[in-house]
C-alpha cells in the first residue's frame, strides 16, 4: 500500500488548518504484467493527481471558495459537468466552514495495463472529512465511488466518475 | 444527468421542550443529504458506433471475413439512451460500383467504405467503427464471465446444438457466438438473427452495469477488447467509451432491424433487398433524440 501526501490549498500562516491523513493507496488488480518499479511509478503519479484533487476540493485554509481548482486534473470535456456537481464533488457547500480535515482518504486502483503500459485506471475511493462550522459544531462529509483517469502523452487526467456524496448539511431557521 | 437526492434522515435537534407561549424559537436541523453523479467524457457526450462482428475463423486476419453482424449503435450519455439498427447482412447495397452483400464490403473497401454505405441507408454517419472476430468475441464475452440474455422464444439451433429457453438464458462465450449467428430455424432468417445480436448486446449492457463496481471489471472487458477488436478508437478512447457505456439505462435502449424484401440473386445466393424509404424513416427517428418509436 502506497501513501500519498495531501498538501492542503491556501496560506498556512493565516489560520492553521487542522492536520489530514494521509491518502491511503493500493492497488488491487490489473498489476500483474507491472514489476515492482513500474507499479511504484503508477501509483506515485495516480496518488499526486488525486491527492490534489482531494486538497483542492476539500481542504485548505477555511473560509475558501475557488473550489473548481479540484477540476485542474480533469479532463477537458469533463469540466463543464463537473462544475454541475461541484456540491458533490467538492466541500463547496462548507465554505464558511472554519475549517475541514480529511480523517480517512482511501483509494483502490484497478489499472488497464495493455502490453505491460498502463493507459488507465479506474480508483474506488472513500473519502471522510470532518468540517467545523462557526460556532464549533462539527459535521461529517463523505464521498464515496470510483474516479477513472486515463494517461495521455504522459500525463494524467480523471475523465468521469461514478459517485455517492454523504454529508450533514447544517440548516438554521425559526419556529413559532 | 444521473443525479439522484435522497434525504435519509431528518431532525437530529430542536431546541424549546417548554413552550410556555407563542414565540418565535430558534431551530437547528441537519440534514443528511445522499447525492450521486455519474459523468464520462466521452465524444461530447454522444457517439455513433458501427460494431461489427467477423466470421473470420480463429487465426485469420479478422478484416478478411465477412462481417456477418452488423449493428449501428448510438448512445446518448446524457440522457442514458440508446438505439441499434440492425442491418441484415445480405443486404444487397452498392460496393464500389457494383451490387453485393453488404457484408463484403469491409474486406473490399475497409472500415471507412462500409461506414459511408451504412450513412447513405439510413442517414447517420458512424463516428467510430469497432470489428470483432469469433475469438475477439468470445474472449471479451469469457472476461466479463458470460452474459445474460432473455429471449421471448425457444429454439435450438440445429448446427451447435445450442438450445434456448424463453427468458433468461445464460451463456458461457461460445454459446453467446451461437446465439449471434444462428438463422437457419428462422423463417426470418436474416432479420431475426440481427434482433438476437441486439438482444444480446443488451445482456451484456445489463452485465456490465450489474458489475461494473468490482474491482477490475471494466478494465478485464476493455483489455479483452483491445486484444480482440479491431478499431479506429484509441486504446484510452475504448477504455472511455467502455465506462461511457454504464451510463446507458437498458429500459432506454429501443432497436430496430432494417426491413427489406428476401430475394436471390441470379446465381441463387441470397439478398435483402432493403426497404430504402423506412431504412431513412428509422435513422432519422433514431437521429432526432436516440430513440426508436417504431420500426
Amino acid at each position: 500500500m502506497a501513501t500519498a501526501g495531501c498538501t492542503d490549498a491556501g496560506d498556512p500562516d493565516e489560520h492553521e488548518p487542522p492536520e489530514s491523513v494521509a491518502l491511503q493507496l493500493e492497488t488491487v488488480s490489473g498489476a500483474d504484467d507491472l514489476d515492482r518499479a513500474a507499479l511504484t511509478e503508477v501509483e506515485d503519479e495516480v496518488g499526486d493527481v488525486l491527492s490534489q484533487y482531494v486538497a483542492d476540493g476539500f481542504l485548505g485554509t477555511y473560509p475558501r471558495g475557488d473550489f473548481v481548482r479540484a477540476y485542474d486534473s480533469f479532463s477537458e470535456g469533463l469540466v463543464p459537468e463537473a462544475a454541475r456537481d461541484l456540491d458533490i464533488l467538492t466541500a463547496a457547500g462548507f465554505a464558511d466552514a472554519e475549517s475541514v480535515r480529511a480523517t480517512k482518504l482511501d483509494a483502490r486502483l484497478s489499472l488497464l495495463a495493455p502490453d505491460g503500459e498502463v493507459i488507465g485506471a479506474s480508483a474506488a475511493v472513500r473519502l471522510v472529512f470532518e468540517a467545523t462550522l462557526p460556532g464549533g459544531e462539527t459535521r461529517p462529509i463523505a464521498l464515496r465511488g470510483r474516479l477513472l483517469l486515463e494517461k495521455q502523452d504522459g500525463e494524467w487526467s480523471v475523465f468521469g466518475y461514478d459517485v455517492r456524496r454523504r454529508g450533514d448539511a447544517a440548516v438554521a431557521g425559526e419556529v413559532s | 444527468m444521473i443525479r439522484q437526492l435522497v434525504r435519509v434522515a431528518v431532525v437530529l435537534a430542536a431546541v424549546g421542550l417548554v413552550v410556555p407561549a407563542p414565540t418565535v424559537h430558534p431551530v437547528t436541523i441537519s440534514l443528511t443529504d445522499v447525492e450521486s453523479a455519474k459523468r464520462v467524457d466521452f465524444d461530447g457526450g454522444t457517439a455513433w458506433l458501427l460494431v461489427l462482428g467477423s466470421d473470420a475463423r480463429p487465426g485469420v486476419d479478422v478484416t478478411r471475413g465477412n462481417t456477418d453482424a452488423i449493428q449501428l449503435v448510438g448512445l446518448d450519455l446524457e440522457s442514458g439512451r440508446a438505439v441499434g439498427i440492425g442491418i441484415p447482412r445480405d443486404a444487397w447495397v452498392d460496393v464500389a460500383g457494383e451490387s453485393a452483400r453488404i457484408n463484403t464490403a469491409y474486406g473490399d473497401i475497409g472500415p471507412d467504405g462500409l461506414a459511408d454505405i451504412v450513412a447513405d441507408l439510413v442517414g447517420i454517419q458512424p463516428d467510430y467503427v469497432l470489428l470483432a472476430g469469433f475469438d475477439g468475441f468470445r474472449d471479451m464475452v469469457d472476461a466479463i464471465g458470460g452474459v445474460d440474455v432473455r429471449v421471448d422464444e425457444e429454439f435450438v439451433d440445429p448446427a451447435s446444438g445450442l438450445q434456448v429457453r424463453p427468458g433468461l438464458n445464460s451463456f458461457d462465450a461460445q454459446e453467446a457466438l451461437d446465439f449471434t449467428r444462428t438463422r437457419k430455424q428462422f423463417g426470418s432468417g436474416d432479420f431475426a438473427r440481427s434482433a438476437n445480436q441486439q438482444l444480446l448486446m443488451l445482456g451484456l449492457l445489463r452485465g456490465l452495469l450489474a458489475h461494473e463496481d468490482e474491482p477490475g471489471f471494466l478494465e478485464r472487458g476493455t483489455l479483452a477488447a483491445l486484444r480482440g477488436f479491431d478499431t479506429d478508437l484509441s486504446p484510452q478512447e475504448v477504455y472511455r467509451l467502455a465506462q461511457a457505456v454504464t451510463r446507458v439505462r437498458p429500459g432506454q435502449v429501443t432497436t430496430c432491424v432494417l426491413p427489406g424484401t428476401p430475394d436471390e440473386t441470379a446465381v441463387g445466393a441470397s439478398i435483402v433487398l432493403v426497404d430504402a424509404p423506412a431504412a431513412r424513416r428509422i435513422g432519422a427517428d433514431a437521429a432526432d433524440d436516440f430513440r426508436l418509436r417504431g420500426c
